[in-house]
């Protein structure tokens, strides 16, 4: 037979202030060292205190594992009368513990050393870009960046031999080169082409982008051109879509007053009288830099995260859990280059780190303006109901039907955004890595096509 | 997976004391995230070590000693983080305390549950849904249509009102 319990003595309201501000997290130096006395000195002080904080760990004990929406849309439509009652919380708990036991020892038995939030890389100090696609290349001996698939970029130069390489600057511009080719990384938003020709492109809500060429730079805002500089130093842009700024320079380098070049314009350089004369448009100098089909993609992550963005990262991460472990992931596919009729199309996502086996879904976002570099889950646009659905499992790549989706966009803007996310809450190591597009070249989203001419 | 009889006895002690090894380690890191994160490394450690665990010794105290050194571990790697914590001494002092108080603290988990039924439905969903921990106190105070920091008074009135009706409680039966 246990003791009988001492009394609990009443606390005065500078304790209540003081244990409560610690609870909340609110506590700064100064009243955590007048706790400490306080508990050092008064043995009632401390039996408040443990009491107090049981009834917090209670509390929360009992919100474990609560299976609610966490998306604050959905919140909002939350019928009240549907809010679990607090007798059945004894049962959540205990099913949470039961799941969480399970999650504890799969991933000890599989040796893992995750954690409970999927850890990820920084961004590397110093980095600018990302080299997303080496497949195929040769490069030249004295090229002084690293070229592996998914290297991170410091300002340096790009020595191409042959071949075609993609490249991501931090603010959003997307570089196709094409070898032979003599490339100098500047900036997150800057480059300048020394010799060869390129594809860039700034995705919409991205900052503008600018690559300098002997006697020119070109801005683009928003738009997709080509530029050329050839062996005999022929310089020339052409603009695809939207309308790039192109300005000469001067002996120094430094723009002279520009102009503007519409759409399906071209205009070549001449660097000795710092001039810009109309050509034709040449799209099929380009060809092999204008993919049929483009992909973006970002994760986003709750809680203190919120006003982050990940968008930089080599993967794509989702996860359902309390705030501050909280991932959605968000695809947007270009279709500007799409021809012919679309049959079907799907696309494969391949997971390249998974925790326990979970649910992932798939939803479209009607909106396509959120920017790869700017999303964050404050500004994430909001999606439809799920259109598909899966159990995320180690290895095994996923495949969803959208045919209907993309017959929809090739008939609208032509692009087609969605989200991808956990509809179910799991803590614990329930997340998914997905391979993002600045990863590996065979992990990446795709959107697989099946065209009639 | 191991079915000796051992072993069944840790799972079963591990099942049936989850909750209290939590409250352990909330008593040491109050924030939700610190302790959901170090409790899932005691978690782990703990299967990892069952084959340690003495069926005569009281189990809630085995696993407490290793959650205690998980809390060092944590705070260790922490320590650069804004949020303040307790010294060292009094982790040590409110460890051992919690583990002294142990059939206080049953006896008052009994009368919450009785203190929770008693509570308004409004005041027990703004309860849930803060302690939940997926939204944020303006994201409750937006939805609810009231300003952060009515919820944040809300909040504490409702946890003393909880506090003071389990001492209550205990009183009128005389575990108090």
């Amino acid at each position: 037979m246990s003791e009988q319990p001492p009394p609990l003595p009443p606390a005065d309201e500078e304790l209540w202030s003081l244990v409560e501000a610690f609870v909340e997290g609110s506590a700064t130096a100064a009243q955590r060292d007048r706790l400490e006395t306080r508990l050092r000195a008064e043995p009632p002080a401390r039996l408040f205190y443990v009491a107090f904080l049981d009834l917090h760990a209670q509390l929360q004990w009992r919100t474990r594992g609560e299976a609610t929406p966490t998306r604050s849309a959905e919140r909002r439509t939350r019928n009240p009368a549907r809010t679990p009652r607090w007798r059945w919380a004894a049962l959540v708990a205990s099913v949470a513990a039961a799941v969480g036991l399970l999650g504890a020892y799969l991933f000890w038995r599989h040796g893992g050393d995750e954690g409970e939030p999927p850890y990820l890389p920084d961004v590397p100090a110093g980095s600018v870009a990302v080299l997303i696609d080496n497949s195929n290349t040769v490069w030249e001996k004295d090229t002084t960046l690293p070229t592996g698939t998914g290297s991170a970029l410091p300002p340096g130069r790009l020595k191409l031999r042959a071949g075609v390489v993609e490249i991501a600057f931090h603010d959003g511009g997307e570089v196709l080169l094409e070898g032979p080719a003599d490339f100098e990384v500047s900036a997150a938003d800057g480059a300048f082409l020394h010799r060869g020709k390129l594809t860039a492109r700034v995705p919409e809500g991205a900052p503008a982008f600018r690559v300098g060429m002997p006697g020119v730079v070109v801005t683009d805002s928003g738009g997709e051109c080509g530029l050329l500089r050839d062996e005999t130093g022929r310089t020339e842009v052409h603009v695809f879509a939207g309308e790039v700024g192109a300005s000469a320079t001067d002996g120094a380098g430094e723009p002279l007053p520009g102009t503007r070049l519409a759409e399906k314009a071209g205009a070549r350089v001449d660097a000795t009288r710092g001039t810009l004369t109309p050509v034709p448009l040449n799209e099929q100098v380009f060809a092999n830099l204008r993919p049929e089909v483009r992909v973006v993609d970002a994760s986003v992550r709750g809680g203190q995260f919120a006003g982050r963005n990940f968008g930089t990262l080599p993967q794509l991460t989702v996860k359902n859990s309390i705030a501050d472990y909280c991932w959605d992931t968000y695809l947007r596919f270009d279709l500007s280059g799409v021809k012919g009729t679309v049959r079907a199309a799907s696309v494969r996502l391949v997971p390249v780190k998974v925790g326990q086996p979970f649910d992932n879904a798939a939803a479209l976002v009607p909106d396509n303006r959120w920017s790869e570099t700017s999303v964050t889950w404050d500004n994430k646009p909001p999606s439809e109901p799920a259109l598909a659905r899966w159990t995320v499992r180690e290895g095994e790549p996923v495949e969803f039907d959208v045919t209907p989706l993309v017959r929809a966009a090739l008939a609208g803007d032509r692009r087609l955004s969605l989200r991808i996310f956990a509809p179910e809450y799991r803590r614990g190591s329930a997340f998914v890595q997905y391979g993002s597009r600045r990863g590996d070249a065979e992990a990446r989203p795709q959107l697989l096509l099946t065209i009639e001419p | 997976m191991d079915s000796s009889p051992k072993h069944d006895e840790f799972v079963e002690r591990f099942l049936r004391s989850q909750d209290r090894i939590y409250a352990y380690l909330v008593t040491l890191l109050p924030n939700r995230a610190d302790a959901e994160d170090v409790f899932q490394q005691t978690s782990l450690v703990l299967w990892k070590k069952w084959q340690q665990f003495d069926p005569d010794r009281d189990f809630v105290t085995w696993a407490c000693g290793i959650a205690h050194y998980e809390v060092r571990n944590f705070l260790r790697k922490h320590k650069d983080r804004p949020r303040v914590y307790l010294s060292d001494d009094l982790l040590d002092e409110m460890g051992r305390a919690r583990l002294e108080l142990h059939d206080v603290l049953e006896a008052r988990r009994r009368a919450l549950r009785r203190c929770l039924d008693r509570l308004k439905e409004a005041n027990r969903e703004l309860l849930e849904r803060c302690y939940a921990g997926k939204d944020t106190i303006k994201a409750i105070a937006e939805h609810l249509g009231q300003s952060p920091n009515v919820v944040y008074m809300t909040l504490k009135r409702v946890r003393r009102a909880l506090f003071d009706c389990i001492n209550r409680t205990l009183a009128a039966e005389g575990t108090l």
